[in-house]
């Protein structure tokens, strides 16, 4: 109960800060309102908290049943959820360090309907997760369409500290940690500012002030690399220890320093994969995977919902990227799309960035505002270059990849039965120069690749459709069709 | 059971470029360009009146006035347009549907994905006998299917027989289309 009282208050305050630090400004502003005040006041606000706890708590109940978890909740209304087991793409343990005294664990699962139909157990025993762990794998053993796969577990995968090092180096927290302290850059540039104005200051400081170029890069060096240690700290946090087994046609991760994680994912509701290399990546030769599943596109590739696989070097990743999708060639090099697209995308960035800069120019009287249109102008071409440049695909007999991204770069490969919908949209500049591009989407989001022959966009979606309707009635009438021979 | 294993080549996959797509009922040209009209007026009377001030005095009428005596016809005229030129088909396996005039989008949604089929009329669509027909897959709003356009007698044939598809079994006789 008192960690359920935790998480409320905890998730209140998150979701509600910005109503929180308004009545702290009201607190400060009003002079009536004392720390006594201030103090009964929070008093009873958490008694009311732990009243509500207590009865949430007291009124959670879940099961277990013949193919059925069930889960009873509620305050003030009463809700009964039922997950068909058979329906689970991901189940995950977590244990924060605060529970591990106590051995007690908080287990979630995933549902292909998306966060709504998410079912959360806090704070239950360790022995009963597992326990419950082991008795879903069975039951999902006995489904029909469950791969037989390997029961060894024997890792996968097992992160060494240099790759977890590079990881944190190489992953997105950087620019995610940067967004977060922005606004607070502004006071803290002040504060420097005041404080080696003082005239009681070291001359090497006073040497600093003297010269603002100075200072400015020592600044900004010093804040990129404490961005730097906060990221690897961060991916330490995270990934210490993760480890990736595959047993029974489940592939399971287990890491975290503080809050030990484990996650299970079923290898039959895996939709795609997504091989992705940032900036800093690509300079560290790292890779991470994202195991995408139904609904899993909303999030981004850090959050706890996606199954991400950090700190690969380039064959690590191309071995476990043929273990997830199975019967995978992977062609090099990736086939470009039509030149047209560069033309266009340098179009675009030339135009908008003129007409921007010149109605800025005009709005404000000032012609400095050109500038922005002749920068624009300057790099329409390079930045067109690269995003052509970048954009890669490639069909085998089973599978699609779609690579795209101007600096990082994000592949994203998947079979060709996973698709959901085929969309082929033209332009009339795309008609007029018989080129089209094509989007195929898939439960975890939409893949497109642009600008390619409109002869290849309407073959490609022909053999997509034929490899999506055979399957599906093979899958219906339990009966092996023809076989693709491919292009 | 029998198994057959033949092999296929490329050019005998059924092509979508073979397919004779169905123009959407003859009243969805006039009902877009009527919802264009009922949208777009209102819209340029409420600019033309905006108070004159700003950095440019009277900028936000004139466009209003221009708007409402060039932009306006010209915007329902590509509306009418585009209307007549929505398309669809119904394969065995698949749904079809092309829209766009500037941008063609040629959606083709296999009827094993769909997870179940809804259908919408406005009081609008009513007045014109018309009713969208909404295929909703596990992708997503991108997966969706939008088919705008059918009259109400075409879209409860097309909603049955894909109902009949998705959960096999004995098709419903008649099921009216949703007030």
């Amino acid at each position: 109960m008192i960690f359920l009282l935790a998480r409320g208050v905890t998730e209140f305050a998150r979701q509600n800060l910005p109503l929180l630090i308004g009545a702290g400004a009201w607190i400060t502003f009003v002079e009536r309102v004392g720390l006594q005040q201030v103090t009964v006041g929070a008093l009873l606000l958490l008694l009311f908290a732990a009243l509500l706890t207590l009865i949430y708590h007291r009124r959670f109940r879940f099961r277990l049943e013949e193919d059925v978890l069930r889960v009873q909740k509620g305050l003030v209304r009463q809700v009964e959820l039922k997950v068909e087991i058979s329906r689970i793409q991901r189940l995950a343990v977590e244990q924060p360090v605060w529970m591990r005294p106590f051995n007690i664990v908080r287990l979630s699962l995933d549902t292909p309907g998306g966060i709504t139909t998410e079912v959360e157990l806090p704070g239950i025993p360790r022995q009963l997760a597992e326990a419950f762990r082991t008795q879903l794998s069975s039951r999902l053993d006995q489904q029909p369409e469950t791969l037989a796969q390997d029961s060894d577990t024997t890792p996968l995968f097992v992160i060494t500290p240099v790759a977890l090092t590079l990881h944190g180096l190489s992953s997105n927290s950087v620019y995610i940690l940067l967004a977060a302290i922005s606004p607070f850059l502004r006071p803290l540039e002040d504060l420097i500012r005041r404080q080696i104005e003082q005239p009681d200051q070291p001359p090497w400081l006073q040497h600093l002030a003297e010269s603002p170029v100075l200072a400015g890069s020592a600044l900004l060096a010093g804040l990129f690399v404490l961005l730097l240690a906060a990221s690897v700290l961060t991916a330490w946090l995270r990934y210490y220890g993760f480890t990736l087994t595959s047993a029974r046609g489940q592939y399971a991760q287990h890491s975290g320093l503080l809050n030990r994680r484990e996650q299970t994912l079923s290898a039959d509701r895996l939709q795609a994969v997504d091989a992705v290399q940032t900036m800093l990546g690509r300079a560290l030769g790292r890779h991470y995977l994202i195991c995408r599943q139904y609904g899993g596109g909303a999030a981004s590739d850090q959050a706890g919902a996606n199954f991400l696989i950090p700190g690969l070097d380039r064959n690590t990743m191309e071995a476990l990227t043929r273990r997830f999708l199975p019967g995978l060639d992977l062609p090099a090099p990736l086939l470009r799309v039509h030149t047209y697209y560069r033309r266009v995308i340098a179009l675009r960035v030339g135009i908008v960035g003129a007409l921007l800069g010149g109605g800025l120019g005009m709005w404000y009287g000032h012609p400095g505002w050109l500038a922005v249109s002749a920068t624009a102008v300057a790099l329409a071409w390079p930045i067109g270059y690269l995003r052509w440049r970048t954009v890669g695909w490639a069909a085998t007999p089973g599978h699609l990849i779609v690579r795209r991204g101007l600096i990082g770069q994000r592949s994203t490969l998947f079979p060709v039965e996973r698709v959901h919908a085929v969309l082929v949209r033209q332009s009339w500049f795309q008609r007029r120069h018989g080129v089209a591009s094509l989007q195929l989407t898939l439960a975890s989001g939409p893949v497109v690749i642009p600008y390619i022959e409109a002869d290849t966009v309407a073959r490609l979606a022909d053999r997509v459709l034929y490899r999506v309707e055979s399957q599906e009635r093979r899958i219906m009438n339990q009966e092996p069709t023809h076989q693709w021979t491919g292009d | 059971m029998t198994f057959s294993n033949a092999q296929l080549h490329p050019a005998e996959l059924p092509a979508l470029a073979d397919i004779q797509l169905q123009p959407v009922a003859d009243g969805y040209a006039r009902y877009r360009l009527l919802h264009a009209l009922l949208v777009w007026i209102p819209a340029l009377i409420l600019l033309s009146l905006l108070p004159t001030q700003g950095p440019w005095p009277g900028l936000l009428p004139l466009i209003g006035v221009w708007g409402l005596v060039g932009l306006g016809p010209l915007y329902s005229a590509l509306t009418w347009l585009e209307a007549r030129r929505r398309a669809y088909a119904l394969r065995e396996h698949d749904l079809i549907y092309r829209s766009g005039l500037f941008v063609q989008r040629t959606r083709i949604l296999p009827v094993a994905r769909i997870q179940h089929v809804e259908t919408v009329s406005g009081p609008l669509e009513r007045l014109f006998g018309l009713v969208r027909l909404n295929c909703f897959t596990a992708g997503g709003s991108s997966g969706d299917l939008l088919l705008a356009g059918l009259d109400a007698a075409t879209a409860a044939q097309v909603r049955d027989y894909l109902l009949q598809r998705v959960e096999p079994g004995p098709a419903p006789d008649h099921i009216p289309p949703d007030d």
